[in-house]
C-alpha cells in the first residue's frame, strides 16, 4: 500500500513537473516537486525509505531530463540522509523545526546540484544560482510544509512507519 | 576483530558510503558516454512523451485560456503588427524584383549541379511536450523522430530564430539542447555586414557570449547574428541580437554578449530541418 501511495504520488509530481509547472514559475523560478516529496518521504517514513526513493525519483528525472546521471539521484540522496541524521535530534511536530529542515533542504538541493554538475561540464553560472535561491527556498518551503501537514493529515495515514 | 566490530557499528554509515560511490561512478560514466547517449534513456523518454503529450497539451490549452483577461494589451498587439504588415507589404514589392533576379541565377546553379541550403532541407512541424520544469537544463522533448525523418543533429528552429539540435532521438521523440545549454558554440556572422564572423556559445545565464575572430570588426549592439554555415547549423538562421561590445586591444579578438532571437521558456510549437 505504502509503495503503491507513494509512486503515484511521484507519478502525478513527475508529470506536472515535466509539462505544465514550468508555466507556474516565480521570477524564473519554478518549485522542483520531486524535492519536495523526497523530503516529505524521508522527514516521515521509516529511515531507509527516504534514502532509497529519493535516488530511484532522481535516477528517473536524471534519464529523462538530465544531461548527467546520477546527479539528481545523488542531491536526493545527500538530502534524504541529512533529514533522517538531524530527524533524531529534534521534536517532528514543531511547525519552527519543519520549516527550518525544509529551508536547509531546499538550499542544500541547490547548492549541491549546482556543484556536480558543474563539476560535470555544465557551465552553469554560479550568480543564477544564487538568484534562483531566494526564490525557490520560499516557493519549494511553503511546498514541503503543505505536503508534510497532508500526509499528517489524511493521505498515506498509518501506512507509515 | 576490531575492525569487524567497527564494520558492524557502522553499517548504515558504509551503505550509504557505497551508494555515493556507485552514484559517482555513475555520473562519471554518463559523462564520459554523453556522445552515446545512455541505452537505458531511451525507452524511458519514449514511455514519458507518451504520457505526457496529453497533458501537455491540456496545459498549453489553460495557458491560452488566460489570454482572454489580456484583451487590450492583444488590441495593442493587433495594431502595432497591422502597421507592421504595411511596413512589411512595402518591402515585398522591392523583394519581388530582386527574387526574380534571384530566380535567374538559381537555373544556373541547377546548370552547374551546385546543391544550396532550400533543396537540402525539409520542415517538420513538431509540439514541445515535457520542458525539464526544474530550471537547470535548457532541454526538451518534441513529438516527432525517426518516423518522420528527424536524426541526431537534426536543426530545430521556429518562427523567431534558431533554438539548438537533437541530441537523442527515439520512434516518435527527439530530446532538443538549447544553444544557450550548449558547450559546443555556433558560428555566426553579423547580418549588417556579413563578412565578419565569430562565435557565440551559451553563457549559462540564458544568454549567449561570444567573440569575433577580426579585433577590428564594425559591430555594434543591436546588430542581428544570423548562423554562418560552418559546423552543423547551416546558413542564414538568425541567432540573436548583440546586447554589448566588449573591445579588447591585448588579445586579438572583440567580445560579445548577445541575446537569443528565441523565448525558450514558453515554445509550444517548433520546426525541425530534417535532410532530404
Amino acid at each position: 500500500m505504502q509503495y503503491l501511495c507513494v509512486f503515484f504520488a511521484f507519478f502525478i509530481s513527475f508529470i506536472l513537473q515535466s509539462t505544465v509547472l514550468s508555466s507556474m514559475a516565480i521570477f524564473g523560478v519554478a518549485p522542483n516537486l520531486i524535492l519536495v516529496l523526497v523530503v516529505a518521504i524521508s522527514f516521515f517514513f521509516k529511515e531507509k525509505y527516504g534514502l532509497i526513493y529519493g535516488v530511484i525519483f532522481g535516477f528517473i528525472y536524471d534519464l529523462s531530463f538530465g544531461t548527467t546521471i546520477g546527479a539528481n539521484a545523488l542531491t536526493y540522496l545527500l538530502i534524504a540522509y541529512f533529514i533522517i541524521e538531524i530527524k533524531r535530534y529534534i521534536y517532528q511536530d514543531n511547525i519552527f523545526t519543519i520549516s527550518v529542515i525544509s529551508i536547509i533542504s531546499v538550499a542544500g538541493y541547490y547548492i549541491i546540484f549546482w556543484c556536480i554538475i558543474v563539476l560535470f561540464g555544465s557551465n552553469y553560472s554560479f550568480l543564477l544560482m544564487l538568484k534562483m535561491l531566494p526564490v525557490g527556498i520560499v516557493y519549494n518551503s511553503i511546498l514541503i510544509f503543505l505536503v508534510i501537514r497532508l500526509i499528517e493529515k489524511r493521505i498515506c495515514r498509518g501506512t507509515y512507519g | 576483530m576490531i575492525f569487524l566490530d567497527w564494520l558492524k557499528r557502522h553499517k548504515k554509515l558504509i551503505i550509504f558510503l557505497t551508494a555515493v560511490l556507485i552514484l559517482i561512478f555513475i555520473m562519471s560514466a554518463s559523462y564520459l558516454a554523453r556522445l552515446e547517449g545512455s541505452p537505458l534513456s531511451k525507452p524511458i523518454s519514449a514511455v514519458v512523451t507518451k504520457i505526457s503529450e496529453p497533458v501537455q497539451k491540456a496545459g498549453n490549452a489553460i495557458a491560452n485560456l488566460t489570454n482572454i483577461f489580456k484583451y487590450k494589451t492583444l488590441l495593442e498587439e493587433n495594431e502595432e503588427l497591422k502597421t507592421e504588415i504595411a511596413d512589411m507589404n512595402q518591402t515585398i514589392v522591392g523583394l519581388k524584383l530582386t527574387a526574380s533576379e534571384l530566380e535567374e541565377f538559381r537555373n544556373l546553379s541547377k546548370v552547374i549541379n551546385y546543391n544550396t541550403q532550400e533543396q537540402l532541407y525539409n520542415h517538420v512541424t513538431c509540439d514541445v511536450i515535457n520542458l525539464d520544469g526544474t530550471n537547470w537544463f535548457n532541454t526538451f522533448t518534441i513529438n516527432c523522430g525517426t518516423e518522420q525523418g528527424i536524426q541526431k543533429d537534426s536543426i530545430v528552429i521556429n518562427g523567431d530564430g534558431l533554438i539548438g539540435r537533437v541530441d537523442e532521438v527515439g520512434k516518435n521523440w527527439a530530446k532538443v539542447v538549447t544553444i544557450i545549454d550548449e558547450a559546443d558554440s555556433v558560428s555566426f556572422r553579423v547580418f549588417r555586414n556579413l563578412k565578419y564572423i565569430g562565435i557565440v556559445s551559451g553563457n549559462g545565464d540564458g544568454g549567449l557570449n561570444g567573440y569575433l575572430l577580426d579585433s577590428k570588426a564594425d559591430i555594434v549592439s543591436g546588430d542581428k547574428l544570423i548562423t554562418s554555415g560552418l559546423g552543423i547549423y547551416p546558413e542564414g538562421i538568425v541567432i540573436g541580437t548583440v546586447k554589448e561590445v566588449i573591445g579588447d586591444n591585448e588579445k586579438l579578438i572583440k567580445t560579445i554578449e548577445a541575446e537569443p532571437a528565441v523565448y525558450f521558456k514558453s515554445m509550444q510549437r517548433v520546426m525541425v530541418l530534417t535532410k532530404k
